[in-house]
């Protein structure tokens, strides 16, 4: 869960404007493939489940049509299914959280409330803070310590989540698509 | 259940810039809230405003059914004597006053007699561990002593509700982590309501719920009617 | 060092601003007052010196002599370079004048200063304020006395533009055969007057308000010293030395000092009329008195802006400001038990010198003595202050049972050198005024005599007789009572005998006809022709008439009279001229006077003539401290502003903040008041007997020194009050976070 989803964001890049295959690979590349490419494979396999799915269809097809030249074009239960994604906070979890910075990208290029995505997640971390908070109240020194282990990686988030938040217009206008 | 503490409209404005930008906040008693956001936000002027410390430019406070908005200055701070306890980040111990003496003040303004404030004040510094410092000056006590002391101070007089700006924001980890730890426990125990800001996620998490002031207002998901 | 760093340090902001005003009004306050100081202590001195001619004196004449040289009725024999003086002091309404009765031939040498020529038998020189007052009132109550006016004294011969003298012309003929008369050589080169005694007295009313003075300077100073601490710490975070950041404030200061000390010497300049009007001594003073040399005003202005300079660079440098400023409040030191020595030791050089007086031991130079005891009892006072105010705030802070009275407790405890500086003027000042209330009692022994039953009236005139032969006969005497008697106003003529043999019961007794006793009124007349008088009678107390030997007052010598008016001054002024211009009561002889005023002569102290002058410089140096106060008072309350916010924020109301600004003046003002006021009498007695071989000592303070403690403690008051309404705006809940 913590790494991205690369179906979710695929979607969410395509509910900004109708794309074809190739350039969606590229635009995704641009923003989250920078160290670790998408395949072509992987594209065409995720928009095939999601046309099955019903989250997107595809346009008239163009002549000599491959895959290729197909154009694709989110439907409503596709966008439905970006936005339940985006609002919904991942688990904290001690592993970078690229999932999060790809709902953050995704909701400012859709122009959606990336502030109130993050505030979802801010409460979601602190929530789980509690809990591990709550846990070490009476709790050995060793639970203690892992306890504060988790906290302290948790906290780093929550920091990453307040520097975002803070930035999030700058962050705006660099990333407008081309 | 009424809220104990129910702020509505709240607007202030210093010179230009607006700190508070239309508030609306309920806290229930016995809750504990931290109150988080970036400098600059406005969370120090909400505290001050529920506190009846700062009056809002429009907008009310009240608080366990007074509107404390609407009340004199006077009244104001007997208010605070007898319902509010504060704690702030450093430097609020009178520095002429020995540990006890400064538990004791509060009482003493609120008429007690000083052999009875005495015998209080030694019961809140024992609680909290300050046995040995009580006789010592604020200069001689380390940070955490120091805070500890102003924690005693602020719940001798057994308020309903504890205001702390930022109570462990000048302590390392260790420290901070015994103060909040010690400080919750009696709060808890009362049933004290708390309203701690705080910039400290992890000071934040030892909260039952925690609000987020951005740009004067709170972040949408603690609206009031909002879950 | 850079200037505009200097610039950037010291107007940084408007607070900053208030402060340097501050300094420079106190600076300016404080050389005023030196300068007029300095002025009246020189113009004293001057004055004396103008006016020394008239204490010449030389060999008294004796009638009998006929040596070589002798003078007789004939002017010549005096030749030109002597003259015949008589100096009395004569009265209009309860005022002196000096008068010099003077014969010399018309070629004499001897001058007099103020007059060009010496005046002639039956001509006077007078001073302008004489001239006027004869002009004023009919020649019979006074021009009568001295005869035609050919001139006028000029100033450059008088003490002030108040000062009475008279130089009357007389044939040597007149003067000789009175017992006052001498023969003087010369009226320049008299050694004058000033004594150690009265530049004692001039230096201790200098100290006590140049004290106050210092204080106020200093506690200037000091203010909002504590925001001034932290721009400082700044400067010393970005690389400033801590020789430079002293040497900043020591420029800052001098700077604004200077300013103030050329204020106050403008001040000065136009205060000197208004401060010559003060009367002192003898007078008001010659505006010219007042003026200061230049030097002087360049010194004081000196020693002014170097005071403050050097003491404002020492604070920042003691203060110890490092990089991160003071974090921590800096610890007092606490004052010791041996902050009492000075306080003793200046006693006991008091104790010391006075016994030593009072054993009869040979003592040099007691005066000195007594300024250096003073002196060091005053600092010593300055000194104890800590101590005694840390007592104090101790007993508070165990006793109190109120917040406010727990806290000033615990902060006069932990800060009592600066707490006692506060109110160290006023303690200094409650001190001096101790002193010079004890010392002016001695005065107060001579207040109004009482009239009652069995009194001699205060309105009756007594004329001791000269013992020339011309007085002594009875005939002519009685044809003077007779002249006498007839002026209006004049009631009653009594004449009192003495008995010229000197044995028999009746020597050395004042003696009256019984007829004329029954005429007096006092009492109980026994049956006897003659009967005699207590002699104390004349000066107060209940006359007693017992039956005397003598039993015809037609054989004894006219000795006094009685002269009873109606009590008004023209009767009283009408009846004493009349006596002058007889014979029988000559010049050189005690002219007539009330009871009123021998007792004056008699009681008439360096203290009652200085009373003048302590009152108003305790009443300087009173409002000085009072200033100071204030000042202290704010500079505090600013330095403590976040203090003050916390405890409003824990909810202590205004009147409780008050409540602890004013228990802070209040408890070591008045814990050490008290001790001020008993060591200010017993210094008072100590310099009294040490001054006067044991001849005088304090009685019981008069009203104006009641007066005077109700306005210091009023004062006090005041200021807090002042200082205390500005708290509302300075306790502002928002101080209590950003700092």
């Amino acid at each position: 869960m913590a790494v991205v989803d690369n179906s979710l964001t695929l979607l969410g890049l395509l509910s900004v404007e109708p794309s074809y295959g190739y350039d969606l690979k590229h635009t995704y590349d641009r923003f989250f493939g920078v160290r670790k490419p998408l395949a072509f494979g992987q594209v065409y396999a995720s928009l095939a489940r999601m046309t099955r799915d019903g989250q997107i269809l595809s346009l008239a097809d163009e002549a000599g049509g491959g895959p290729d030249r197909k154009k694709y074009e989110v439907t409503e239960v596709g966008r439905t299914r970006v936005s339940q994604w985006m609002f919904t906070p991942d688990i904290p979890s001690e592993t970078l959280q690229s999932n999060l910075f790809a709902k953050t990208i995704i909701a400012l290029l859709v122009d959606d409330n990336a502030d109130r995505l993050l505030d979802v997640q801010r409460t979601e971390h602190l929530a789980r803070m509690r809990e591990l908070t709550r846990e070490k109240q009476g709790a050995d020194l060793m639970r203690v310590l892992l306890c504060d282990h988790a906290l302290f990686h948790i906290e780093a988030d929550l920091r990453w989540i307040d520097l975002t938040g803070a930035r999030l217009t700058q962050l705006r206008n660099e990333i407008k698509l081309p | 259940m009424t809220a104990l503490i129910q702020a509505r409209g709240l607007r202030k404005s210093f010179g230009t810039t607006d700190a508070l930008r239309g508030i609306d906040l309920d806290i229930q008693r016995g809750e504990v809230v931290a109150v988080m956001g970036p400098s600059g936000s406005g969370k120090s002027s909400l505290l001050h405003c529920l506190a009846g410390v700062l009056l809002p430019d429009s907008g009310t406070v009240s608080v366990g059914g007074t509107v404390i908005t609407a009340l004199s200055e006077a009244r104001r701070s007997a208010l605070r004597l007898k319902e509010f306890g504060f704690v702030f980040q450093f430097g609020q111990l009178l520095p002429d006053l020995t540990a006890i003496d400064n538990v004791t003040i509060p009482l003493l303004l609120g008429g007690m007699k000083r052999r009875q404030a005495l015998t209080a004040a030694r019961g809140w510094l024992d609680r909290l561990g300050l046995e040995v410092a009580a006789d010592q000056l604020p200069g001689e006590l380390s940070g955490g002593e120091a805070q500890r002391v102003a924690i005693a101070r602020a719940l001798v007089t057994q308020p309903s509700v504890l205001f702390a700006d930022e109570p462990t924001g000048s302590l390392d980890s260790l420290a901070a982590e015994n103060v909040l730890t010690a400080m919750l426990e009696l709060v808890r125990k009362a049933g004290t309501t708390l309203v701690m800001i705080t910039h400290d996620p992890r000071t934040a998490a030892y909260a039952d719920r925690e609000i987020i002031v951005r740009d004067g207002q709170l972040a949408a998901t603690d609206r009031v009617g909002i879950k | 060092m850079n200037p505009s760093v200097v610039r950037l340090a010291v107007i940084g902001s408007r607070a900053s601003w208030g402060r340097l005003l501050g300094i420079t009004a106190g600076v300016a306050v404080g050389v005023t007052l030196a300068l007029l100081l300095g002025g009246a202590y020189q113009g004293l001195g001057a004055r004396d010196e103008r006016s020394s001619w008239m204490y010449a004196s030389g060999e008294y004449v004796v009638g009998a002599d006929t040596g070589p040289g002798t003078v007789t009725t004939d002017m010549a024999s005096l030749g030109d370079d002597r003259v015949a003086l008589a100096h009395t002091t004569d009265r209009h309404q309860g005022d002196r004048i000096v008068r010099l009765d003077l014969a010399a031939p018309t070629t004499s040498s001897v001058t007099i200063p103020g007059i060009t020529d010496l005046p002639q038998p039956g001509e006077y020189y007078a001073s302008p304020a004489l001239i006027d007052r004869i002009a004023q009132v009919p020649p019979d109550e006074l021009g009568d006395r001295f005869g035609t006016l050919t001139g006028t004294i000029s100033d450059s011969a008088l003490a002030s533009p108040d000062s009475l003298v008279v130089v009357v012309g007389a044939r040597t003929s007149a003067l000789i055969e009175r017992p006052a008369a001498q023969i003087v050589t010369s009226f320049t080169d008299v050694p004058h007057r000033a004594g150690t005694n009265y530049q004692t007295v001039a230096i201790v009313g200098a100290i006590a308000v140049l004290f106050p003075v210092l204080l106020l300077v200093s506690i200037v100073t000091g203010l909002g010293a504590v925001a001034r601490r932290e721009r400082f710490a700044t400067l010393r975070l970005i690389g400033a030395t801590p020789r430079t950041v002293a040497a900043i404030a020591a420029v800052e200061t001098a700077a604004t000092s200077l300013i103030g000390a050329l204020i106050g010497v403008l001040l000065a300049a136009l205060l000197g009329p208004v401060a010559a009007l003060v009367s002192v001594d003898d007078g008001a003073f010659f505006p010219s008195d007042l003026a200061v040399t230049p030097l002087t005003t360049a010194t004081i202005v000196a020693v002014a802006v170097a005071a403050s300079a050097i003491t404002a660079g020492g604070r920042i440098r003691r203060a110890g400001i490092g990089p991160l400023g003071q974090t921590k409040q800096q610890a007092e030191k606490t004052p010791s038990l041996l902050r009492l020595v000075p306080l003793a030791g200046g006693l006991g050089i008091l104790i010391a010198t006075t016994v030593a007086v009072l054993a009869g031991l040979p003592v040099p130079r007691v005066g000195t003595l007594v300024v250096i005891g003073f002196t060091i009892t005053t600092v010593g006072l300055l000194v104890a202050g800590p101590y005694l105010t840390l007592l104090a705030g101790g007993i508070m802070a165990r006793r109190s049972k109120t917040a406010a009275g727990v806290i000033a407790g615990n902060r006069i405890r932990r800060t009592p050198v600066d707490t006692f500086r506060s109110v160290s003027g006023l303690v200094v000042a409650v001190f001096m005024v101790s002193v010079f209330a004890g010392a002016a009692t001695t005065a107060n022994q001579s207040v109004a005599p009482d009239d009652g039953p069995g009194l001699l009236p205060v309105s009756t005139l007594i004329q001791h007789l000269d013992s020339t032969p011309a007085a002594t006969d009875p005939a002519r005497t009685e044809a003077a009572r007779a002249r006498i008697a007839a002026i209006s106003g004049v009631t009653q003529v009594t004449t009192i005998f003495t008995i010229d043999s000197g044995e028999g019961p009746d020597a050395n007794r004042l003696l009256i006809s019984a007829d004329a006793a029954n005429d007096l009124s006092l009492g109980i007349v026994p049956s006897a022709p003659v009967v005699s008088i207590n002699s104390d009678a004349l000066r107060g107390t209940p006359a007693v008439f017992t039956p005397a030997e003598a039993t015809d007052v037609a054989e004894l010598t006219p000795r006094i009279l009685l002269i009873g008016t109606n009590g008004s001054p023209a009767a009283i002024e009408r009846a004493r001229t009349a006596l002058q211009a007889g014979t029988i009561a000559g010049t050189g002889w005690m002219p007539a006077g009330t009871r009123t005023d021998l007792a004056d002569d008699r009681l008439q102290s360096m203290a009652a003539s200085f009373a003048n002058l302590a009152y108003l410089g305790i009443g300087v140096a009173t409002l000085i401290a009072g200033l100071s106060l204030a000042i202290a008072t704010i500079s505090a309350m600013i330095d403590r502003r976040r203090m003050l916010a916390l405890l409003r924020l824990l909810g202590m109301n205004l009147a409780g903040l008050r409540r602890i600004i004013t228990l802070e003046a209040a408890a070591p003002l008045l814990s050490v008041m008290a001790i001020s006021i008993g060591l200010g009498f017993l210094v008072a007695d100590l310099i009294l007997v040490g001054l006067t071989n044991g001849g005088r000592s304090v009685g019981w303070p008069d009203a104006r020194y009641i007066g005077a403690l109700l306005a210091s403690a009023l004062l006090a008051l005041a200021a807090v009050a002042v200082a205390v309404s500005r708290l509302g705006k300075n306790t502002d809940l928002a101080a209590i976070r950003y700092e």
